[in-house]
């Protein structure tokens, strides 16, 4: 069983790892935190991509089966075959990198900061899978409501369509993570608790290695460490990594998406859009997951309209937006096709009466109690070690600001605006006693944005290096911008 | 420390506590976890799974059936009925005893002698407050 559980995340690795390295393909002396890159999205947008094809799967067969891992195998044979070919012709005339501003790597310094990323690294992911082994099936939307649907589909033969009955909890979620389990078992033979387990793991380790590799990639190696610890110094990351809820592939396609994005930004030169198709499909990945994607999905076209349009021009911006809309069609007629074809409406939606929301949309009182609930998560910190928000704050001050990387963080700024103004809505319209909704909902709101929130928060802020190879050199210096 | 600029230190400080507030927290954590199989054991959806077993040889393979407990509280109702979806799928498990077969998961056996009364019969006792219930045959 192991075996075939290992060959299922292997399989849909390769198949990622295959189509990254298709449509972002390496690039002559390109550093090697590209190809650390490569492959951590590799796992995840495989994992998106064998979602997908699990789904057409079911569709097809009518049920799932153990011999599904043949047609994976074939899809896996045609990517190999596109790579080869492409790969050969690359080797001739692929272009050469064009490598972001990114500063010096201080060995010391990066040393240090290196040694401290990786042990407290080792050490989150050993608590995730300690955490893992004694919560077997994961926390209370785990089992009530992933995991289940997994079963259901797993289970149920050719009834699966029962699996999206107004009977069950959230029937109208996106299929993505249970699809992900379930193909595991159709691997296996069997239900393991070890397959939602393993997911939970490994996209949790993956969003670390995106976050502190894209800062890395960007800025400079002890910035990217730094960026590394400042995300597992937020406790609830690490705890919610064994929770094997959807938040945890969620936060890996926003932060996936927007590291392509970013790359795009800064290397390509005006070259190649690639990164971009892949941002797409990782941003219509978010949407498959849950259905705070969709907002993800709209976030990321108005920031990068906004900006890109802004900065760029319309016909450069018309052209790089044909290339995000390519990532995303194929996920976005999956999500439409459930959408319209499986799950029934949105309760929360459905739920919704145009007066009351009127009502609620004009209380001020509603937007007093969200702000204070919000602003107390920035503010107040009961675990171990320090608020990250005083720490970045501090941050900040000493080191200063870059303007180097301003159209990446314009846009991610963006995009977490509307995000929260989103989130913000949700609660202010939801017709229900908005703490209590708040209360089973914020942290876990605020934690899908933290990776994201991370990266471009080191993006703006000086590199470390800058600081420290000037220190070493000249001495001290005004200067803190 | 005399020849390190101010500026240096203040920056080394801010950096300092940037690892050692990640560190301790996440070395805490792990010493926290790692204590805890000297305590009970915490899987608690494993022994549900166990204790609903025998429900599967009961119920038919898939389709509706209905939902009673004698939790008290909302949210204890919830937990259980989605406990009882999560061991019996692709069986929908729905609230309430309007189905011709419902599950009854009791803390206190005797309740399914209360429900009786209430138009369903006992189809079916499991033990340890498992029952599956019918309604009256009239």
């Amino acid at each position: 069983m192991t075996a075939w559980l290992l060959l299922s995340v292997l399989v849909s690795f390769a198949i990622g790892w295959l189509t990254v390295s298709l449509i972002w393909p390496a690039r002559r002396r390109e550093p090697n935190v590209y190809r650390l890159l490569r492959i951590f999205l590799g796992f995840g947008i495989g994992q998106g991509e064998t979602s997908c094809l699990a789904f057409l799967y079911l569709l097809i067969n009518g049920r799932a089966s153990s011999h599904y891992y043949v047609f994976e195998l074939l899809v896996l044979a045609c990517v190999l075959a596109l790579f080869l070919v492409s790969a050969r012709k690359n080797t001739t005339s692929g272009p050469a990198f064009h490598a972001p501003q990114r500063e010096p790597s201080s060995s010391r310094t990066a040393l240090v900061l290196g040694i401290a990323f990786y042990t407290t690294a080792a050490i989150a992911l050993v608590t995730v899978a300690l955490t893992l082994r004694d919560e077997p099936h994961g926390v209370w939307d785990a089992w009530a409501i992933w995991n289940l649907r997994a079963r259901a589909l797993f289970r149920a033969g050719d009834a699966w369509r029962d699996s999206f009955s107004t009977l069950v909890p959230h029937p109208d979620y996106p299929l993505l993570l249970p699809l992900s389990v379930m193909r595991a078992w159709m691997y296996t033979g069997v239900e393991t608790t070890a397959a939602p387990a393993a997911l939970a793991w490994l996209f949790t380790a993956s969003i670390i290695a995106l976050v502190t590799a894209g800062v890395a990639g960007l800025c400079g190696r002890a910035q990217g460490y730094i960026a590394g610890m400042a995300l597992l110094g937020h406790l609830f990351f690490v705890l919610h990594g064994s929770s094997q809820y959807a938040e945890i592939p969620l936060m890996f396609f926003y932060i996936a998406a927007f590291v392509l994005i970013a790359f795009h930004n800064e290397t390509s030169n005006g070259q190649g859009r690639g990164a971009l198709v892949l941002a797409g499909f990782a941003a219509g990945c978010a949407a498959w997951t849950k259905n705070e994607g969709l907002l993800f999905l709209l976030a990321v076209s108005v920031a990068h309209f906004g900006v890109v349009a802004y900065v760029q021009g319309l016909t450069s911006y018309g052209k790089q937006a044909l290339a995000l809309a390519a990532g995303l069609l194929p996920v976005i007629a999956v999500i439409f096709y459930f959408k319209t074809q499986l799950a029934p409406p949105n309760l929360w939606i459905a739920g919704m009466h145009a007066p009351q929301v009127g009502i609620q949309v004009i209380d001020a009182s509603r937007y007093y109690v969200v702000a204070r609930e919000i602003a107390r998560r920035f503010v107040s910190y009961s675990g171990v070690g320090i608020n990250m928000t005083y720490l970045l704050l501090l941050f900040i001050v000493c080191f200063g600001i870059t303007r180097r990387h301003l159209v990446t963080v314009a846009q991610a700024a963006l995009i977490l605006t509307i995000m929260m103004a989103g989130f913000v809505g949700i609660y202010v319209m939801r017709n229900a006693d908005v703490l209590r909704f708040m209360r089973f909902s914020i942290d876990r709101v605020l934690l899908q944005l933290w990776p994201l929130f991370v990266f471009a928060f080191f993006l703006l802020a000086a590199p470390v290096e800058r600081w420290l190879t000037r220190e070493e050199r000249d001495g001290p210096s005004k200067d803190t911008g | 420390m005399r020849g390190i600029p101010f500026e240096t230190r203040v920056r080394g400080v801010v950096l300092a506590l940037i690892v050692v507030s990640a560190l301790s927290a996440n070395v805490g954590e792990l010493k926290r976890i790692w204590e805890l199989p000297l305590q009970p054991a915490a899987d608690k959806i494993s022994d549900y799974e166990k204790r609903f077993a025998p429900l599967k040889n009961t119920l038919p393979k898939r389709g509706v059936v209905g939902f009673v407990t004698d939790a008290r509280t909302r949210d204890e109702q919830l937990k259980r009925r989605y406990l009882a979806g999560y061991a019996l799928a692709p069986i929908v498990v729905a609230p309430g005893a309007d189905r011709p077969l419902v599950v009854g998961d009791f803390a206190d056996p005797a309740t399914a002698r209360f429900i009786s009364a209430e138009g369903l019969r006992v189809h079916e006792d499991l033990g340890g407050g498992l029952v599956v219930l019918a309604p009256e045959e009239r």
